[in-house]
């Protein structure tokens, strides 16, 4: 009769107590009906003399559409983002939310003014999308690239996502999403690449990396650098190169593996090991390439090709302090003490770490429709 | 009233009805015996009446040479006077009647203050058809009716083991309902038996006028929504829940029997289940089971959804929402309990209407002013879809008490959501589960074999196991007899 009068009084006080966590909850939660939403598709920073100036390009639900929905664009300015977000928001008759967008663009200034600013704001939303892709944006700012597009009635955030789709298909792992580039912009091992789009007429392509050092935009690396930089650290699915005898190639298979000894004059070497497939594309002028002595030329030109780009990625690494083969990381994980020395002045620490690249290759495909 | 086996009481308590015939028959012989026939019109079959009584008493030699009424009572019970092999004797006034009101033919013996019972019944009654409700392809095609007899013939035709046990009783001040407690003696739990015994006896009402006036006196939570007694048409599983150890119970006039203790999963099992490959009853009834909880949940989750936590949506989903809903001037709660609420009054119609009717009404109410309400801008297509989906997957369920419960227990999930979203969403579903897991039915708890027992005997609940691995009943039902099979 106790037990069951105190498991009586155990369910009515369980059942207060959630009655009780309901009752603040209720008061706590935020209510955002659906239509009453604008969902920010896209959001552009641009940096300007004044502060920065956001646009958002958002569907209108406003007006009903039978073919595609409605995109408009809304700005607003302010001396830092957050305050630009909310005069964007105040101009806005629907509640802008930007728990749904997709794409942040930044231009060349505000990327170049440096990234905290820039994402200071949304490392502080919890409802932003951590998968949200960064891009810069080359030749304009964000306005008029966005408001163009509105006029032009193409749907930016639909191309943007073909070319996030595109990039996911070509590399094992897309590293713009805003989870990694706050990830590296937190842990500082000198490696901050955010790929930027270039704009030409009404093409719009990603090209390559802009690179950033103190997490300010520094310089953008060509397409082949690029492709370059993401072979040596295997995130490469494919990669099409030409040969300077005008073959052109496809890598496939692309493995690279790195490792790092401690040499008994207490540096660091670090084995680059890259290996990889490649399939003949083109060859544009009479030759027998079924031949061996032609695939085993062939073979060394490729690997030369990835030598060179190597040595001169190596070479701007320690020229610059930057990591491109991100090798600071298994610095500071497996040598603590030497990452203590070299993290705040890379440069002067580059000769205490030599490199040593191996690649392999093979040419695995190769034939020709005749008769 | 004096309460003695007479014919002229008789005579005085059933003056005024004309359907009770209490009459006398003068047997022609020197020794001038009466006896009186107590029968109810139309409830007696006249034919085996007058072949199998009346006409010995009228023709019998040996009849007209009984010198009193206890040698005529005596000769027509035990040495065959009268042609009839159900016949019994009583001097029980309660029992008399009772037995007479149902049906029975009574011999009254005036001098003696007793009566021999003829069971002569017959009355118009409904042929053993095809289950209305728990219908199988591959399977018998038998269901229970509203008459006892036929019932307990229906199970005794399935079990012919000498320990089934079907125990009469009658509930009912004044109805005087039939009741039949039917178990397996070497199986069930006999505690049991006594519990559910005393629970009928307990039973202190007039009329058993229909399922509930039983259901509600021997359930343990009668607060509660959840139905705690299963019940079936079909004599196959109510054949397979006794041999299980659990007890059946008829009730004179319901077509369909009680099993208990019944606990959850049996009410989302079907009989189909187990006439199929175990493959594919597992499948579907893996199935119910997610519907049932699409059905409690669905409305709940898409008001929390579209009212609080909409980044949870892929965008493409919310922009085809958000375009839906351009013009609708209610929000999503309002939308979903009302289109819940005209749902269910569209059931409501068609369960009353005559059924060509109903079936115009669905089309009419489900078709046409869904379509006309969606046109209007007054709901969006969305909910019509959520709603839709929501009332289908509730007809999943196979039992439809459980599915009622289900239907109630989404408006109260759908209240929640809408006032805190998913926080209000998880407080109602942990509201449920807490009073699901404190429901006992029998001293078994309501969610067993999930919880509450030393060994998982889970080979019968969302999955359906081949029938080979059913090696032992439900723990806590056959304590004395656990095994099944070998």
């Amino acid at each position: 009769m106790k037990h069951n009068k105190a498991a009586h009084n155990l369910h009515v006080l369980s059942v207060i107590l959630i009655l009780l966590l309901f009752y603040i909850c209720f008061f706590q939660m935020e209510r955002k009906e659906l239509g009453d939403v604008a969902i920010v598709r896209v959001l552009g920073i641009d940096k300007t003399a004044d502060g920065y100036h956001l646009t958002a390009l958002y569907n209108d639900n406003s007006t009903k559409s039978i073919d595609a929905p409605i995109m408009k664009t809304i700005d607003g300015t302010g001396n830092t983002i957050y305050d630009a977000y909310q005069n964007l928001k105040r101009k806005n008759k629907k509640e802008v939310t930007i728990a749904h967008t997709s794409f942040y663009l930044l231009d060349n200034q505000a990327a170049a003014d440096g990234l905290e600013s820039c994402l200071d704001f949304l490392s502080r939303d919890q409802t932003v999308k951590n998968n949200a892709s960064i891009y810069i944006l080359l030749s304009e700012n964000t306005y008029d690239f966005l408001t163009k597009s509105v006029d032009d009635e193409s749907f930016m955030h639909e191309t943007l996502s073909a070319i996030t789709q595109k990039k996911s298909s070509e590399l094992k792992k897309v590293n713009n999403t805003l989870a990694t580039i706050l990830n590296r912009m937190d842990q500082d091992y000198h490696n901050l690449i955010i790929p930027y789009l270039v704009v030409e007429d009404e093409y719009v392509y990603a090209n390559g990396y802009a690179l950033f050092q103190d997490k300010k935009l520094t310089q953008y690396l060509d397409y082949e650098t690029s492709q370059m930089i993401d072979l040596a650290n295997g995130r490469l699915l494919t990669c099409p190169i030409c040969l300077s005898n005008q073959v052109g190639l496809e890598l496939t298979n692309i493995n690279a593996v790195k490792g790092i000894t401690l040499t008994s004059d207490n540096k660091l070497l670090i084995n680059l090991s890259i290996d990889f497939d490649s399939d003949i594309k083109e060859v544009p002028y009479a030759t027998e390439v079924f031949s061996s002595n032609t695939l085993s030329v062939l073979n060394e030109m490729q690997n030369e090709y990835v030598r060179e780009y190597m040595a001169a990625i190596i070479e701007f690494s320690t020229s610059h302090g930057f990591d491109f083969l991100n090798i600071n990381e298994m610095i500071a994980a497996e040598h603590e003490d030497i990452w203590t020395l070299i993290k705040d002045d890379p440069i002067a620490y580059a000769d205490t770490i030599s490199y040593q690249v191996q690649i392999s290759s093979e040419i695995a495909n190769n034939y020709v429709i005749t008769e | 009233m004096e309460k003695i086996i007479h014919s002229e009481v008789l005579k005085n308590l059933f003056q005024k009805s004309t359907d009770v015939l209490v009459r006398p028959i003068d047997i022609k012989s020197e020794y001038n015996l009466t006896v009186s026939i107590f029968c109810v019109d139309g409830m007696v079959n006249s034919q085996v009446l007058d072949m199998t009584i009346l006409r010995p008493i009228a023709t019998d030699a040996l009849v007209k040479e009984c010198k009193t009424q206890e040698e005529l009572e005596k000769y027509l019970l035990n040495c065959g006077g009268a042609y009839h092999a159900f016949g019994s004797e009583t001097d029980d006034f309660d029992q008399l009647i009772t037995s007479v009101m149902s049906g029975m033919l009574a011999l009254i013996f005036d001098d003696l203050q007793k009566a021999i019972l003829f069971d002569v019944r017959t009355f118009d009654k409904r042929s053993v058809s095809e289950p209305s409700e728990e219908g199988v392809m591959k399977g018998a095609k038998d269901s229970f009716i509203e008459v006892l007899r036929t019932n307990t013939m229906l199970i005794r035709r399935r079990i012919r083991s000498p320990y089934l046990v079907i125990e009469q009783m009658y509930v009912g001040r004044l109805s005087r309902t039939d009741v039949a407690l039917v178990y397996l003696s070497n199986v069930c739990d006999m505690n049991l038996v006594d519990q559910i015994r005393k629970k009928l006896n307990a039973i202190d009402i007039d009329n058993i006028a229909a399922a509930s006036f039983i259901e509600e006196f021997i359930i343990d939570n009668g607060n509660s929504l959840m139905p705690q007694i299963m019940y079936t048409q079909r004599p196959d599983r109510c054949c397979s829940n006794l041999t299980d150890g659990r007890i059946a119970l008829i009730v004179d006039g319901i077509p369909f029997i009680y099993v208990l203790p019944c606990q959850l999963p049996m009410l989302l099992q079907s009989p189909e289940d187990y006439s199929d490959n175990f493959i594919a009853s597992s499948s579907l009834r893996t199935l119910r089971y997610v519907t049932m909880l699409l059905s409690l949940l669905l409305p709940g989750f898409y008001i929390a959804i579209t009212t609080f936590h909409n980044q949870l949506l892929p965008v493409q989903m919310i922009v085809s929402i958000q375009q839906a809903k351009i013009n609708v001037p209610f929000s999503s709660f309002v939308e979903v309990l009302g289109l819940l609420l005209s749902f269910e009054i569209l059931i409501e119609a068609g369960l009353r209407l005559p059924k060509p009717v109903g079936q115009a009404m669905s089309i009419v109410g489900g078709l046409v002013v869904g379509q006309a309400a969606v046109s209007a801008n007054i709901i969006s297509p969305v909910v019509v879809i959520v709603v839709a989906l929501t009332g289908i997957a509730g007809f999943t369920v196979p039992n439809s008490d459980l599915a009622i419960a289900v239907r109630i227990s989404r408006f109260v999930l759908g209240i929640l959501a809408g006032l805190a979203g998913f926080f209000g969403l998880m407080v109602g579903v942990i509201f449920i589960l807490l009073h699901l897991c404190s429901l006992e039915n029998f001293g078994v708890a309501y969610l067993a074999p999930f919880v509450d027992v030393k060994s998982m005997n889970l080979q019968d609940t969302i999955f359906r196991f081949p029938i080979h691995d059913f090696k032992y009943r439900p723990e806590g039902l056959a304590k004395k007899n656990p095994r099944k099979q070998k």
